[in-house]
Formats: structure tokens, C-alpha cells, sequence
């Protein structure tokens, strides 16, 4: 299947040193790495934020040239919540993010409703930005980052201040998204239990991407280790209740893994 | 020292439209030298609560009671300057609060201040940055180039060179990557168990607290809802996650294991103490 | 502390006011403006504070709100009170020109309590177009205008959290000597460029994530439909500014 993402041999001092990554359609990537080592920087390459030299294409258009048609495709959510809106309530966010993307009035109000039933946060759209929450706010710039129907939805810890109900609920649609209109989503994140939620992991170490695979076979303890990363609970006991010989394969689901060890 | 909430409301009276009530009527006291956890939902009123702990903001309503100190709605912050000799307070992200280009100059911001002689402000310097494990050399280093988790420590050290009896963190943990979580833990213990400080840690983050806290208080909807020790607390699987907390994953295997299979293998902090308790029970 | 400052802040809600034309209102402020300047009697001033009070009453926001505002300008107020005074201007001009600053002052608060940043750049963008014939770039200034008042309520909050850090660490700006304070002053700057900085990096890039451009596409944005209150606004205060006009030939 081809690639909708392609990064080829990017060179950017002192981060990055031919650091390749292809990503397919549908995917749902989670990219990790110690503190420091150059996620964030990776994005806004990717968004054509940062001018590179290297050969960066996405849905097979080459961003040096028609960065501005790429953006229309792409919906992202920044890692300060207070970095994401330009205007002054949500509402009005939304509405100048579409009309800039050249959608009709009336479709633009079907879209606002539909993606803030979907996250509930209707109540919220005509607060002014500086009283909402941390949490509030990373919601609404999902829901932001959704409205327009992108095909590639980039996520720079876009949950850290969204407790941990909320956040299954989240990644429950966004998994939906995923599936149903095959939205490439690739999120990177502290938080080692929602690389659980995706379908494969990047790790970004020693300049390059040390390892890229579906996270069954990605939940390798040592290499984990060495880049400076903890396992996922789940990951973490099967990988320890193998060693004790209790189990065979890892289990990743808290129930099944229940039902195998108490037959 | 004696830590209570009287009664306590807070109502934000923000200079647009709606009040919004944050707490209402809360009780509660913390015990010494230990370490107690808040949690709850966000926006369940977590940082308003400690955030009234170190006067920051005063009560609408009711008395906190710190030692000696009596934080109320009348209360002269004049007056209530000393308490942050007592009680120090670490916000969320305090990499983006850095004031000076030297490690040295921003541990001595406050005693300066207050015309502390540089022979004792240099002592309490080395000592402070030895409370979060780092050391002299940091002091010749620019704070902006350090990186995160050393970035937090710094902001650490500069609260505790006031030497406070009582530490309140805000989220210490969050945005911050696997290694920097372990160290953050070590450096808790520490300040705990040789130092005797009296700690109030603000997550939402269960896993972290777990293996660290003593004694838990949840808040939801404005109120606290549950308060005990850890296990009494954390064990309440369902409840927890009715008021939109996750509970620690450690506490729901074993929670699982007991409703699936009744098979009571007890609550334990860490993943290897666990391992060692299906052990025995599979076998 | 700095939590009790408003100095940008839009309040939401469906009055006439926050239903009123933004360019039909930027047009009235500026005759109200201009107006108060021709005023020389007091009678008028409390004629104009009149209209101005049933304006107020019909934006549906409290009047204490408008209070504060006009409160947090107190030392202004009272430092042209004084400069006049010093200068030997007669006692009952001074008051006149004190009454008419917080008119406009009130009335400029009104227009920004009720008026959206977006609406906001629109008017200016659509009433400074003709300047574009002489190339000069509206759609830039108006754009730069609006993002700026919203940095303004960003950064005051940074610099709120700021204050808290340094009250934590035994620095107390309130209960501070003045040379205490002016020390304050000096070493939250750096913070606070720093913050500031970021912040417009992190909107840059979020505005070419977004695509905003600066062309005048602007046109559709809001629905400016001019409805019989505009005009009626309109024309109250072009009636208001030749009664005043005439008032002041007699």
C-alpha cells in the first residue's frame, strides 16, 4: 500500500540525522521518545513549518511545493493548549478556520455541530478561551482539528491535561475515525498506555527512528529501555509473567490476560 | 503541625458575568509528614484547593488552618507573608517561570530578598540543590539550557531553600518522560522519609501516585467525595472511575482478578510486587 | 493581584449592542469621539452621558463591570487631573475634560466588551480599505490590531502566574516597598519576553496551520447585513454631533 506520509533521509542538526519514516494510509501511529529528542520538531517539519532540504512527501505531493494544498488535508492539535486559537471563543475559531479553508456557511454550522455532539463540549463553544480548563481547551482543538474532514490528524500530546475517562472516550472515536474513513492518525505522547490505543510505534532515538512496527511486535523491553522509555503496564506484565513462564504470548487486553492465567 | 480545611467555599468572582463556584463546604485535614495525593476529574477544583493552601487565593467562606497561621476571607496578605517560609508550592510547568540565567542567581531570588547574609544563602543553595539530587556544578549552569526534568528540579530547589515544613506540587509529573517520572519519585521519597516534609501532591496521573502517596483525598463536583488511606481509596474501582479518575492499573488487575475469578490476591504498589502475588496464586 | 485587571475582554451575550453592525458601530464611536472633543458646556456632557447610559443599559452587561473599567483608570484619570491643575487650567474646564475622557472611555469600553475580535478586525479592515489605494497594507494593520489585544489578555495571565511564582518563593509584590516593586518589575521582564516570544511563534504557526491569509477575503466572514437598528444608530449620532456642532456656533 502506498505511503500517504514519506519522510526520506531528513537532516536537521542537531535532532535529526537521516531519519527516514513512511506511513501508510489507515495507520494509527504512536511516535515516543525520551524528552528532548525531537517529536515536536518532526511535526512542524512535516507541516512545512520548518524549511528542510529533504524529500518530504505527503498523499504524493511534494510539501516544498504545495504545502499550502497539503494543510487543507491535515488537522492538528498543538502541544500548549493556549497556543492553539487565534480567535476569541471557540465558535468564532472554528468558523474563521473554515471559512479560510473556503466551506459554504451553512455546512460550517452542520460541521461545528456535528464534531461537538460527537466530543460534548456544545456548552463550551461560547466561552471565551482564557476561562476554559487545560482539558477543555485540548478538546476543543480536537474537535477543531476534526471539523474539515482531514485525512491525516497529528496529535503532539494532546491529552496530557485530559484525565483518564475522558480520554478513553477520545481515542474510542478517534479509533472510529480511524476504521470507518481510514483517518492516518499519528500521535505522540508521554503517556505510555495510549500508545496501547494506536495500531503501531515509532521510536525516535539517537537521531533516527530506531524502530517503526505494529505495536504487538514493538513491545520489545530492551529496546524500550535504551531509549530511555517505560513499557505499557500491560506490556510490561506480560513481559515479566513470560519470564516466570505463566503466560506464552503477550496480552495486551487486562481481561483476557485474567481468563489465561485462571484458566 | 496541624493542616485543616474549615468549612471552606470558593467562589471565583472573575470580571465576566458568572461566578463560578469551584468548592463548596470542604473538610479536611492533612496528616503530618506524609504524603497525601488530590485527585479528580480536571476542573474538579484540585489546584483552587492548594492554591488556598499557600494563600494564593483566600477563601470566599471558612478558615484554613496552617500551624499558626489562619487563612480566611478578611486575612491581610500582609500578615500571611511568612506562611511561604512554611508552606512551599511547585506549579504546573515551571520551566516557563525562570527568572535569571544562572542557576546560582535563581535559587537566590528570595533569600536576597529578604537581605539573608551570602555565606548562609550559599549554604542553603548547596543544600537545597542536594534535596533534589543535583549537584554544585548545576550552579554555574544557565537554567534555559538544562533540560526538562533538571529544568523542574531547579524550580524544586528554589522553593525548598526556603526550607517549608510543607510542600504542595501541582501536576510535578506532567509532560515528563519515564526517566525523569523515576528520579521525580526518588527525589519524593527522599523528601519524605529523611527530610520529614509534609506533602501534597495535585495529579491525575494514578500509577505515579500510587507507589508514593500514604493518604488519598478525591474531589468531585466541588466536594471531596472520598478520602482515606491509599488502598481504602484506590480500591474503590468503580466509584473512582464514576467521578472520572482512572484507577491506578496495578490496583484494577487485582480488582479484576477478584471480580472474574474471586480470587483475592491483594493490592499491592508496584508491577514486580504484584507478579509476585499471581505467582502464588496461579501455582 | 493582576487577576482583577480587564482590559480586553469580550463578554458574550445577544443584546442590541452585541447585535449592532460592527463597522455602523465603529463609525458612531468615532462621532461619539469627536463629538465629546467639540463639547465646551457641561449641560451637553450630561445630555451625551444620557444616550451613553441607555447604550450601557442595552448591552445587557452589569454596571459594575463598566465601573472597574473606568476604576482601573483611576491613576490616569488622576494624573491629568493634576497635570491640568499644575498647568492653571480653571477648575470647571479640568472637570469638563475629566468628564469627557470617561465618557469616551466609557463608551470605548462598551465597544470592546461587546464586540468579538473578529468583528472587530472586519470593521477596521472594511473602514481603512481606501488607504489601499495609496498601497498601504489594511488587511496587515487589522489583522496585527486584533491579534495584538488578544496577546494582551494572554500575556497578563502569564504575568499573573509569574506573580504567584515569585510569591511562592518569598517575593511579595503587594506587600512590597516601592523599590521592592521596582525590583519585581525588573526581573519579570525576562520571563515574560520569553513567554511572550513563544506565544507568538506558537500563533504563527497555528495561524499557517490554519491557513489564514492576508488577502482581503474577509468579505464573507460575518454576516454584515445592515439592519434598521444600524441605521438608526447611525443616524442618532450624526444628529447627536449637529446638535452639539450648532450648540457650540450659538
Amino acid at each position: 500500500m502506498e505511503s500517504i506520509i514519506r519522510i526520506e533521509n531528513l537532516n536537521y542538526y542537531p535532532l535529526f540525522s537521516n531519519l527516514t519514516l513512511k506511513v501508510r494510509k489507515g495507520s494509527f501511529l504512536s511516535i515516543i521518545g525520551r524528552n528532548g529528542c525531537g517529536k515536536s520538531m518532526l511535526f512542524k517539519i512535516l507541516l512545512g513549518l520548518i524549511p528542510t532540504d529533504s524529500t518530504i512527501q505527503i498523499e504524493n505531493m511534494s510539501l516544498k511545493e504545495n504545502k499550502q494544498a497539503i494543510l487543507k488535508h491535515i488537522g492538528v492539535v498543538f502541544e500548549n493548549p493556549n497556543s492553539n486559537f487565534i480567535e476569541e471563543t471557540p465558535r468564532e475559531n472554528m468558523k474563521v478556520y473554515m471559512k479560510n479553508l473556503g466551506y459554504a456557511e451553512s455546512k460550517i454550522k452542520k460541521r461545528i455541530d456535528e464534531v461537538c455532539t460527537q466530543f460534548e463540549i456544545s456548552s463550551l463553544l461560547d466561552c471565551t478561551i482564557s476561562n476554559l480548563s487545560g482539558g477543555e481547551k485540548q478538546l476543543v482543538t480536537l474537535a477543531l482539528a476534526l471539523l474539515h474532514e482531514p485525512s491525516i490528524l497529528l496529535l503532539d500530546d494532546a491529552f496530557s491535561m485530559i484525565d483518564g475517562i475522558t480520554k478513553e472516550k477520545i481515542f474510542k472515536i478517534l479509533r472510529k475515525y480511524n476504521r470507518e474513513q481510514k483517518l492516518t492518525i499519528i500521535q505522540i505522547t508521554h503517556d505510555m498506555d495510549d500508545i496501547l490505543y494506536g495500531k503501531e510505534i515509532a521510536i525516535i532515538d539517537e537521531q533516527k527512528i530506531i524502530l517503526h512496527q505494529k505495536k504487538e511486535k514493538a513491545l520489545q523491553e530492551e529496546i524500550f529501555k535504551k531509549a530511555g522509555l517505560e513499557l505499557p503496564f500491560m506490556a510490561s506484565l506480560s513481559s515479566k509473567l513470560k519470564f516466570y513462564d505463566l503466560i506464552d504470548a503477550p496480552i495486551l487486553d487486562m481481561d483476557k490476560m485474567v481468563n489465561t492465567l485462571w484458566k | 503541625m496541624e493542616i485543616k480545611f474549615n468549612d471552606v467555599s470558593f467562589t471565583y468572582n472573575k470580571v465576566n458575568y458568572q461566578k463560578k463556584e469551584v468548592l463548596k463546604n470542604i473538610n479536611v485535614s492533612f496528616p503530618e509528614s506524609k504524603i497525601t495525593g488530590i485527585i479528580g476529574k480536571s476542573g474538579s477544583g484540585k489546584t483552587t484547593m492548594v492554591e488556598l493552601l499557600d494563600a494564593l487565593l483566600l477563601p470566599s467562606q471558612g478558615t484554613i488552618q496552617i500551624g499558626k497561621f489562619v487563612i480566611q476571607k478578611q486575612s491581610q496578605l500582609k500578615q500571611l507573608n511568612d506562611l511561604h517560609f512554611q508552606v512551599g508550592f511547585l506549579f504546573q510547568f515551571p520551566e516557563e517561570q525562570i527568572f535569571n540565567t544562572t542557576v546560582k542567581e535563581e535559587l537566590e531570588m528570595g533569600l536576597k530578598f529578604y537581605h539573608y547574609k551570602t555565606d548562609q544563602i550559599e549554604k542553603r543553595s548547596v543544600d537545597a540543590l542536594k534535596m533534589v539530587g543535583l549537584d554544585t556544578s548545576y550552579l554555574s549552569k544557565n537554567p534555559f539550557c538544562l533540560s526538562q526534568g533538571e529544568k523542574r528540579k531547579v524550580a524544586l530547589a528554589s522553593v525548598l531553600i526556603l526550607n517549608p515544613q510543607i510542600l504542595i506540587l501541582d501536576e510535578p509529573t506532567i509532560g515528563l518522560d519515564a526517566e525523569s517520572k523515576q528520579s521525580f519519585i526518588r527525589l519524593i521519597r527522599l523528601l519524605k522519609n529523611r527530610f520529614q516534609k509534609t506533602i501534597i501532591i495535585v495529579s491525575h496521573d494514578t500509577d505515579f501516585l500510587l507507589p508514593i502517596v500514604d493518604y488519598v483525598v478525591v474531589l468531585h463536583d466541588k466536594q471531596i467525595v472520598m478520602s482515606g488511606d491509599k488502598y481504602t481509596v484506590f480500591k474503590q474501582v468503580d466509584q473512582l472511575k464514576k467521578y472520572g479518575i482512572k484507577p491506578p492499573k496495578v490496583i484494577e488487575f487485582s480488582d479484576r482478578v477478584l471480580r472474574k475469578k474471586g480470587i483475592k490476591i491483594g493490592y499491592r504498589d508496584e508491577i514486580n510486587d504484584l507478579i509476585k502475588d499471581i505467582y502464588r496464586y496461579v501455582r | 493581584m493582576l487577576d482583577k485587571i480587564s482590559i480586553s475582554r469580550y463578554y458574550y451575550g445577544n443584546s442590541l449592542i452585541h447585535q449592532w453592525n460592527p463597522i455602523s458601530k465603529l463609525i458612531c464611536s468615532l462621532c461619539f469621539i469627536i463629538c465629546t472633543c467639540l463639547i465646551q458646556q457641561m449641560s451637553v456632557i450630561i445630555l451625551l452621558m444620557i444616550v451613553l447610559l441607555l447604550l450601557l443599559f442595552s448591552s445587557n452587561i452589569p454596571f459594575s463591570y463598566y465601573g472597574k473599567a473606568v476604576w482601573n483608570f483611576r491613576y490616569f484619570l488622576l494624573f491629568f487631573f493634576l497635570f491640568n491643575y499644575v498647568c492653571q487650567m480653571p477648575i470647571e474646564q479640568n472637570i469638563l475634560l475629566l468628564c469627557k475622557l470617561i465618557l469616551i472611555g466609557l463608551y470605548s469600553t462598551m465597544i470592546l466588551f461587546t464586540t468579538p475580535i473578529g468583528e472587530f478586525t472586519l470593521a477596521i479592515s472594511v473602514l481603512l480599505y481606501p488607504l489601499t489605494w495609496i498601497h498601504i497594507p489594511v488587511n496587515l494593520i487589522s489583522r496585527m490590531i486584533s491579534l495584538s489585544i488578544s496577546f494582551l489578555s494572554t500575556l497578563m495571565q502569564q504575568a499573573n502566574n509569574i506573580l504567584k511564582t515569585l510569591a511562592v518563593r518569598g517575593i511579595h509584590y503587594d506587600s512590597g516597598s516601592v523599590k521592592q516593586k521596582l525590583y519585581i518589575w525588573r526581573i519579570i521582564l525576562l520571563p515574560i519576553f520569553i513567554g511572550a516570544f513563544r506565544h507568538a511563534d506558537d500563533i504563527a504557526y497555528t495561524m499557517e496551520i490554519r491557513c489564514y491569509s492576508l488577502e482581503v477575503n474577509n468579505q464573507g466572514m460575518c454576516k454584515i447585513s445592515l439592519r434598521f437598528f444600524d441605521l438608526l444608530q447611525l443616524a442618532l449620532h450624526v444628529l447627536i454631533i449637529v446638535l452639539v456642532w450648532k450648540e457650540g456656533m450659538l
